[in-house]
């Protein structure tokens, strides 16, 4: 139905003619999948999947200790040799379900053996180890973006939480927490090695590494809400080696690979690098005048991302850039006046400035609109 | 002219041998270790009627007697040495002596109550008390539950050269 309402309107738009509809329309109706039927088979495997499981967990203090540990590495074998003969046969989506699979069941085995031999730890470290037995499996077998976001979890949530559970621990602690800090410049990085994995899995890689990377700059920024004295400052900038050495790899990647457009390279990399340096390397008192400095870094970096968006045609994250700005424009007038009625004139510089950012991503689109049309 | 592409690398044949074995050799170790350790049969009693299960796992306290210095035991890791008591007498089990001793105390039954995932339970006036538990199916709890509450509960353990008690079952006097 909404496939048809669309021909009406591009045969109204001149686009096509009726005869190229109506062999559209077939063509559809010959292509259309059985989605119920596969839907119902599914829920009936699930079904199946989740029986099986909850007659194993009902019994599962009767199972030998060894048994479950030789099934365990029996199931992670069938699922290396399936990747393996998926692969060799080129059936590329089982493959791909296959090492999804596996990667879990790792982590299933973690939890087996903590079980089972009585080890205890914090958590991170489980998700660790996780990383470090999954990890390279999902990276040189990973062909799209579910496996590559896979990994991306994999790769972010553990050393995330080693660096907070760790935080303010002194010796090489700092720079284990700077890695864990670089883990998506690492990402974004990882994505631009054409040799390394097909297209899909480095677009994949690449969303990841490009979303934390803003992310983070953009919630380290709100260190400028409050003091920060010489001796952190001084502890983070140990944190910040690994993030600015990645960084410089990561341009130098871009540079030769030309997989990320030229104009982004700098914005995604060293914008990033260089706010949270500011946020968090540079000493500064609390007050109105670090919180403005902070504004005024926050918008740069974001306004540098929107204008290498804006000229490579990257819509969605100039969209993005643009609705970080205004949302960090209204938040500093309630930063300043505890409230946006406090005063009209922050309603009114507030409003214009929206208006401005509006316009302004209207013109630029339209720029870009009248430019497409010309290469064309 | 280009060449087939190799669809199944050796790097990739080699991650996905890592996790195999690095869990076969995981196996070995810890398997070689709880074997090598010494095996202890200690008295467990359910210490909270409410509270005997929680999730999968039954909670226990182990019913042997502290001895030792009990402000040993106030900040971080608490250590224990295991001895069995000349006490026991009319065929009933030997009964399971845990000293509490100092970190650098020498000790041929040492227990890492940390690395055991002990709870310990500090109290004024009385030596502490240490919890663990063991994991069980659901459809078994009620039934080791009441088993629990009817008391002659024990659990069989061994303890490893570095101080790990890993609990292995229970055991009930009782049919």
């Amino acid at each position: 139905m909404a496939l048809d309402r669309k021909f009406e309107e591009w045969m109204a738009a001149g686009l096509i003619d009726s005869a190229t509809a109506d062999r559209l329309r077939a063509y559809e109706a010959g292509h259309q999948r059985p989605t119920l039927m596969w839907a119902i088979v599914g829920l009936g495997l699930l079904a199946l999947l989740l029986g099986v499981l909850l007659v194993i967990s009902a019994n599962w203090d009767r199972i030998p200790h060894g048994l479950k540990l030789a099934a365990h590495l029996l199931a992670l074998a069938g699922l290396a040799v399936a990747i393996v003969q998926c692969r060799r046969t080129r059936r590329n989506g089982w493959a791909e379900a296959a090492l999804c699979g596996f990667a879990g069941m790792v982590m299933a085995g973690i939890a087996l053996h903590a079980q089972v031999f009585q080890l205890v730890g914090p958590g991170w470290q489980a998700l660790l180890l996780w990383l470090l037995l999954a990890g390279p499996a999902l990276l040189l077998g990973g062909a799209t973006r579910v496996s590559a976001w896979f990994l991306a979890g994999l790769a972010l949530a553990g050393p995330a939480l080693m660096a907070i559970d760790t935080y303010g621990l002194g010796g090489w602690w700092p720079l284990w927490q700077g890695l864990a800090m670089a883990m998506p410049m690492l990402l974004l990085g990882l994505s631009l090695l054409v040799q390394l994995a097909p297209p899909g899995f480095r677009a994949g890689l690449r969303e990841a590494g490009i979303i934390f990377v803003l992310a983070a700059a953009s919630v380290v920024h709100f260190a400028w809400a409050e003091s920060l004295g010489r001796a952190d400052a001084l502890e983070n900038l140990v944190r910040f080696g690994p993030v600015a050495a990645l960084t410089a790899l990561t341009v130098l990647a871009a540079r030769t690979s030309h997989e990320l457009p030229q104009p982004l390279v700098l914005p995604l990399t060293v914008g990033p690098l260089l706010a949270g340096i500011a946020a968090l390397g540079v000493p500064h008192p609390e007050g109105v005048a670090s919180r403005l400095v902070g504004l005024a870094i926050f918008i740069g970096m974001w306004a540098w991302v929107a204008r290498g968006a804006a000229l490579c045609g990257w819509s969605a994250l100039f969209a993005v850039a643009t609705a970080a700005i205004a949302i960090r424009i209204f938040i500093v007038y309630l930063e300043l006046f505890g409230s946006l009625a406090a005063t009209g004139t922050g309603l009114i510089v507030g409003g214009v400035l929206l208006v401005g950012l509006g316009l302004g991503w209207h013109r630029i689109l339209h720029w870009r609109q009248h430019h497409a049309g010309a290469d064309g | 002219m280009s060449s087939m592409p190799n669809l199944v690398p050796k790097t990739l044949v080699a991650a996905l041998l890592l996790p195999l074995m690095w869990f076969a050799g995981s196996w070995v170790v810890q398997q070689r270790a709880i074997g090598a350790g010494s095996g202890w049969v200690i008295p467990v009693e359910g210490y909270d009627p409410r509270d005997l299960l929680r999730g999968h796992n039954i909670r226990f306290r182990y019913a042997w007697a502290v001895r030792g210095d009990a402000r040993l035991c106030r900040t971080g890791a608490c250590y224990l040495c295991l001895t069995q008591s000349p006490e026991a007498q009319n065929g009933a089990p030997p009964l399971v002596v845990a000293t509490i001793v100092a970190a650098d105390h020498s000790c041929r039954h040492r227990v890492d109550t940390a690395a055991s995932d002990i709870v310990v339970q500090r109290g004024f006036g009385r030596q502490p008390q240490f919890f663990s538990r063991i994991f069980v199916s659901e459809s078994r709890a009620p039934q080791m539950e009441k088993r629990l509450q009817a008391g002659g509960v024990a659990v069989e353990t061994s303890l490893t050269a570095d101080g790990r008690l890993v609990n292995q079952r229970l055991v009930f006097s009782h049919p």
